[in-house]
């Protein structure tokens, strides 16, 4: 195994222990588990679209009392949730403490109060190990929440949850949202 | 290795199907319904086993008991019955008051297997021998062992024909519908067949006759075929909708490939991983929804990279072709993404954006993961072609 390829999978056994801690909302939405990640922290999350239209797919900015998740509103909705889904992983994963927000503040957003920002980080390409790390933990939640789905248990009749073995996913409480 | 297979197959193939039952225990051990079809599954894999010649053997040698197997083979009929009368009993009342299980409905079938042992006892069969119905068929005792099995089998295997089929007209799942309707074949043969054997022993008591025309090939195939046909019919539907949806994210996978490896060659920073070869691609079979998701990530990330030179007056252009050639729908939408994508890679490996053209207002695809991978699957083969042309 070569050393990038043995750190790739310590990064990965880490992203999916992470993963599997996170509280997982049924049915799975993108913006509640950002609710719920919230309510852990004691830090509200605000998703913003992002202003502009250059290249940046997203951004997140902490402020003393909010975490502001920006995305981008060109591309379609599932990869909307894929970029509010990395910036969350960033936000879980804690990168890039007090990394010389006011600088990249004034880059980004050069009308926001100087005096709020904590910390400023965008998602462009994969070239740090801490975007690697959120893209690889993004999309492991991703993989979680995918393979946890079930339709909600009105929709299914019990004779198709008996015969198709999700009885107990269905009737014990769990539904997710699958592909969509 | 024909005549093997119609003896051992089914038991085989239940023993297989219980067992890959059981490795997903977690998602049906509470529920009554779920676990009623396990112990169907079960039953029958330990009554088409005791029934192989080897295991009559076994069953023989060990008790002392000749033709024990048989009896121990319709035992576990009748719980096959009792658990499939019971799984139409959760799954047919209504969903918030599932029934109790009542003492009568266990009384039947164990007064039944009372009689079973009593007529077993009393009837003279001292050969072991797996051609028991041949060898014993006129024999008193027989014919009344199994008028008292039917008495419990028949009704309730009828009772689930029409079940099934009620079923299966009500679903709205494909899968549940076709192994409904395999159980209702499965059910009907199996009753077919115990009448044919009644009939049988009727006959050989009374010294009539019974064609071997008729005989020989009802023997032959009426219980693999019923056996065959409840099997595949329960595991359908947990079995055959995961395997399709595998294949069909494995063949979206694959036909990505083309617009993905054009993206990463104009954008590297867009791939997490580096792309393997297109062999190595083809024989892994790991996370595939993983890799499946993060090449529609890099895809629609790549396609944002590209944005400074991708132009309105291209994919215009493309449209109004694809309208020529008779697109329509997502296909020409697809078409004239590709076309337009394909140009703004030329664009970008150029180092010139385009000159007085306007960016394409909207980004095609599909509202949610399902609809916008299959949106790209259409890009990337209309990106395949144009390439080709």
């Amino acid at each position: 195994m070569t050393p990038a390829g043995k750190k790739f999978r310590l990064m990965r056994r880490r992203c999916a222990e992470i993963a599997r801690r996170l509280p997982m909302p049924r049915p799975y939405r993108v913006r509640t588990l950002c609710d719920l990640v919230a309510a852990e922290r004691g830090r509200p999350i605000r998703l913003l679209e992002l202003p502009g239209d250059d290249e940046m797919l997203g951004a997140w900015l902490a402020t003393e009392a909010t975490d502001l998740i920006f995305y981008k509103p060109d591309t379609t909705p599932p990869h909307q949730d894929h970029i509010i889904l990395h910036e969350l992983s960033h936000v879980i994963c804690g990168h890039y403490p007090e990394a010389d927000p006011k600088a990249q503040r004034h880059v980004l957003f050069p009308s926001l109060n100087p005096a709020l920002v904590r910390r400023v980080l965008r998602r462009s390409i994969y070239g740090s190990e801490e975007e690697q790390e959120a893209e690889l933990l993004a999309s492991l939640i991703w993989q979680r929440a995918c393979r946890e789905s079930h339709p909600r248990a009105s929709d299914v009749r019990r004779v198709d949850a008996a015969l198709t073995g999700t009885a107990e996913a269905i009737h014990g409480g769990v539904s997710g949202l699958g592909r969509g | 290795m024909g005549e093997w297979l119609r003896l051992n197959g089914p038991a085989v193939l239940a023993c297989a199907l219980t067992a890959y039952r059981l490795a997903a225990v977690r998602s049906w051990v509470r529920d009554p319904a779920g676990r009623a079809v396990f112990v169907i599954l079960a039953a029958i894999a330990a009554s088409t086993t005791v029934n192989t010649p080897w295991a009559y053997d076994v069953v023989w040698r060990l008790t002392g008991v000749p033709n024990l197997a048989r009896l121990v083979s319709h035992a576990f009929m009748l719980a096959l019955a009792w658990s499939v009368g019971t799984f139409v009993r959760q799954v047919g009342g209504p969903p918030e008051e599932p029934r109790r299980r009542t003492w009568g409905e266990a009384a039947w079938p164990a007064l039944v297997l009372l009689g079973m042992c009593l007529t077993f006892a009393l009837a003279r069969t001292p050969v072991n021998s797996p051609r028991f119905a041949v060898r014993y068929g006129d024999t008193p005792g027989v014919l009344e062992y199994w008028l008292i099995f039917l008495c419990y089998l028949v009704p309730v295997l009828c009772h689930v024909t029409w079940f099934a089929l009620r079923e299966a007209r009500q679903t709205g799942n494909r899968a549940v519908s076709a192994g409904l309707r395999l159980v209702a074949v499965g059910a009907s043969l199996t009753v077919l067949y115990h009448l044919h054997k009644a009939a049988y022993f009727a006959c050989r008591r009374i010294g009539a006759d019974y064609p071997d025309l008729l005989r020989a090939p009802l023997d032959m195939l009426l219980v693999p075929l019923g056996v065959l046909a409840v099997l595949i019919g329960l595991a359908l539907p947990s079995w055959w909708p995961a395997r399709l949806r595998w294949f069909r994210d494995f063949r979206l996978h694959l036909r990505l490939r083309p617009l993905w490896r054009a993206l990463y060659r104009a954008s590297p920073d867009i791939a997490l991983l580096a792309p393997a070869p297109f062999l190595t691609e083809l024989v892994t079979f790991r996370d595939l929804d993983l890799r499946l998701y993060r090449r529609f990530v890099e895809i629609r990330d790549g396609r944002i990279a590209l944005e400074p030179y991708l132009d309105q007056r291209v994919t215009d252009a493309a449209r109004r072709e694809g309208v020529r050639s008779g697109l329509r729908g997502q296909r020409l939408e697809a078409f004239a993404e590709a076309a337009s994508v394909d140009a703004a890679i030329r664009a970008r490996a150029r180092g010139r954006p385009p000159d007085g053209g306007a960016q394409p207002a909207a980004v095609p695809g599909g509202v949610d993961l399902s609809s916008d991978a299959a949106f790209l699957g259409l890009v990337s083969r209309a990106y395949r072609r144009l390439g080709a042309r």
